[in-house]
């Protein structure tokens, strides 16, 4: 940012993009509201394709990592229908899309994200835009929904081969997506019918349009930056406990999908993993690292890490479906344990029957500041002998299928060096 | 705690009068403008016009939601950062509530812009969150004041957006004069807290004492609003 800029905003406080975008859309829309009624009956003048092109690259430079590019392209196929300059307009976005992701942290995964994501959408306009004008309302429509849903698909499933999965691809983001890819054609339908002198108001729509999906990733960011954030805090305060919780974390996941849980469901199982200790954060260091044995008092301390987290994540959206699983963890299955506050104990989440499991193997497998590290196969004789009792014995038979081939992301001084198991464990808070 | 729901209301303001009032305003206008347009529409394309104004409608408004679901999540963050120390007992309860309310204070005394206003509290909230790292009888092995500030601004610097913030608390970095000015908002915020609240100094003491160590505007506006002479 510039001089004038940091005068202006000397803390770079960025609004939301979403704003952002609709201040573009404030500028856009105003501008051309004025062109639309000076020229309504005015021969239609070409350059306002050059208008709408600068439009879409404008919005697509101001949200890099961040793109509504797809659904920027699906409008450009609306738009198609009435004239082939919207062509031009779609692959200078796909340009400017690829270009303005070069400095993304996966460039690899995201420029051949974005490259395959624009594939279907491109042939659907050069389809379409082919016999301009010949083809009714509906049935542009409709091909907006399918190029969405194609769009959507074939992101997720560009991100599943590279191992990537992306934030949150759900069926609402895909209806989403479906959604917008609609509304594209919709648009490109009035814009044709009225001329294109309606195109910079398509625009104008597309700006509010894309700025939802712009917010969505804002949401994801500021829940994954809640985990991080807490995850630091933790690990100011004991860094085994970040080691620990990432391995969980780990272990969690694999239950997860031998589980069979559903990926929605999985975030908020990597979630509760990740942050399963959070409340050791009140917990004096001296006593979660003491070397004897805990007196009574320590214990309670000890203790507090659950209890006290109902208070400590209390208001926290983002986490809240995480809570159940988190103060539950140290609950057994058969009754008994101990709990965070005053929370109903005889309902106990199948994340929290995972994370006791994920968590009793991690502890018993790393060196503890009372014991060296016990061996695998002890942990697992240990799990088994509990299984029923402590813990759920469906639960721990899955996680003895889960070790089976399987390099554990245990270094044996409690930390997550591994790189392997790391980067793995990187990957889950990544995607939390 | 502010209701998570309202994060753009202040003040008892109903939502959509503080957005009018602050940085929302561009979408007020954009939104009806969009709307007139489409009804240039209307008399040639018919449904077809609403249809697709109201689909821009409803994204416009799922992204507003989202936009508010974004603005609370970092409010909770900061909460959550402010509550750990005092939980854990390095802090004591509500001081960094009262803080808050005094650097708020200060800074709309100070015609601080709305935004800055907001950073300001939540760099307050979030100032204290490096002592859960401080156990007792190391607070001169880990740096003191400055190592605590630091630590908390590494933590803040994972949050996301809250990293914006950062600046704020971290000391000892360099900062352009308008961040300067809001540090010291905050600094001086703190100590006079720090020293009536937790040491039990008077109010006239504090400001006297806050006095003397320069940032004569900040200091004013200190005691304009506590009520003590400088």
């Amino acid at each position: 940012m510039g001089r004038r800029g940091d005068a202006m905003n000397p803390l770079h406080i960025d609004a939301p993009t979403a704003r952002g975008n609709t201040r573009l859309l404030l500028a856009v829309s105003a501008a051309i509201a004025l062109v639309v009624i000076v020229s309504m009956d005015q021969p239609q003048p070409q350059w306002s394709w050059l208008a709408l092109a600068v439009a879409y690259v404008a919005i697509e430079a101001r949200t890099p990592h961040q793109t509504g590019a797809g659904w920027i392209a699906v409008i450009a196929m609306g738009t198609g229908l009435a004239a082939p300059g919207a062509l031009v307009a779609t692959l200078l976005v796909a340009v400017v899309s690829v270009a303005t992701h070069l400095r993304a942290p996966s460039v690899a995964g995201v420029v051949a994200g974005r490259i395959v994501a624009h594939l279907p959408v491109v042939a659907a306009v050069l389809v379409v835009a082919g016999p301009a004008g010949s083809y009714p309302s509906w049935l542009a429509v409709l091909a907006g929904g399918v190029a969405g849903g194609v769009a959507a698909g074939t992101s997720r499933l560009v991100g599943r081969l590279l191992g990537d999965p992306g934030p949150a691809q759900d069926v609402s983001v895909a209806m989403e997506r479906i959604g917008l890819g609609v509304l594209g054609a919709l648009l490109g339908a009035v814009t044709h019918a009225m001329g294109p002198v309606m195109a910079p108001v398509s625009a104008a729509g597309l700006i509010i349009a894309s700025s939802m999906e712009v917010a969505r990733r804002e949401v994801e960011t500021a829940r994954r930056a809640t985990v991080a954030t807490l995850l630091a805090a933790v690990e100011t305060k004991d860094l085994y406990t970040r080691g620990h919780s990432e391995r969980v974390a780990v272990y969690a996941g694999w239950l997860g999908a031998e589980l069979g849980i559903s990926p929605r469901n999985m975030g908020q199982v990597r979630t509760a993993a990740l942050l399963h200790d959070i409340g050791k954060v009140v917990v004096p260091r001296r006593v979660l690292r003491k070397r004897g044995p805990l007196s009574d008092g320590e214990r309670q301390r000890i203790e507090r890490h659950v209890s006290v987290v109902p208070e400590l994540l209390d208001g926290v959206d983002a986490l809240a479906p995480a809570l159940p699983a988190i103060a539950r963890h140290h609950l057994h299955f058969a009754g008994g344990g101990y709990v965070g506050g005053t929370v109903e104990t005889r309902w106990l989440p199948v994340a929290a029957r995972i994370l006791a499991v994920a968590d009793a193997f991690d502890a018993m497998t790393t060196h503890r500041p009372y014991r060296r590290a016990l061996s695998v196969d002890y942990a697992i004789a240990e799990l088994q002998r509990c299984a029923g009792t402590q813990f759920d014995p469906e639960v721990v038979a899955a996680f003895v299928r889960c070790l089976a081939g399987r390099s554990l992301p245990i270094q044996r001084d409690g930390f997550t060096t591994d790189d392997a198991a790391r980067r793995e464990a990187e990957r889950v808070v990544a995607h939390v | 705690m502010s209701d998570p729901r309202r994060p753009l209301s202040r003040n008892g303001v109903a939502p959509w009068a503080g957005a009018l009032a602050g940085d929302d305003w561009p979408v007020l206008v954009g939104l009806p403008a969009v709307a007139s347009l489409f009804v240039f529409a209307v008399p040639r394309l018919g449904w077809w016009a609403l249809y697709a104004a109201l689909l821009v409608y409803a994204a416009g408004f799922l992204a507003f939601e989202r936009t508010r679901t974004t603005a609370a999540a970092y409010r909770q963050l900061s909460d959550v950062l402010a509550r750990i120390p005092e939980l854990s007992g390095v802090v004591p309860a509500g001081h960094s509530e009262r803080v808050a309310q005094l650097a708020v204070a200060m800074a709309h005394r100070l015609d601080v812009r709305p935004a800055d206003v907001t950073a300001i509290e939540q760099a307050v909230r979030c100032r204290d969150i490096g002592q859960v790292g401080v156990e007792e009888g190391l607070h001169a092995e880990t740096g003191g004041a400055g190592g605590v500030a630091r630590r908390s601004a590494a933590i803040v610097a994972r949050g996301g957006r809250l990293a914006q913030i950062a600046p704020l608390i971290a000391p000892e970095t360099p900062a352009a004069p308008a961040v300067a000015r809001l540090r010291a908002i905050v600094d001086v915020a703190v100590a006079y807290e720090t020293a009536v609240g937790i040491a039990g100094w008077d109010r006239e003491r504090a400001v006297r004492s806050l006095a003397e160590s320069g940032r004569a505007e900040v200091v004013g506006a200190l005691a304009a609003v506590v009520g003590a002479s400088v």
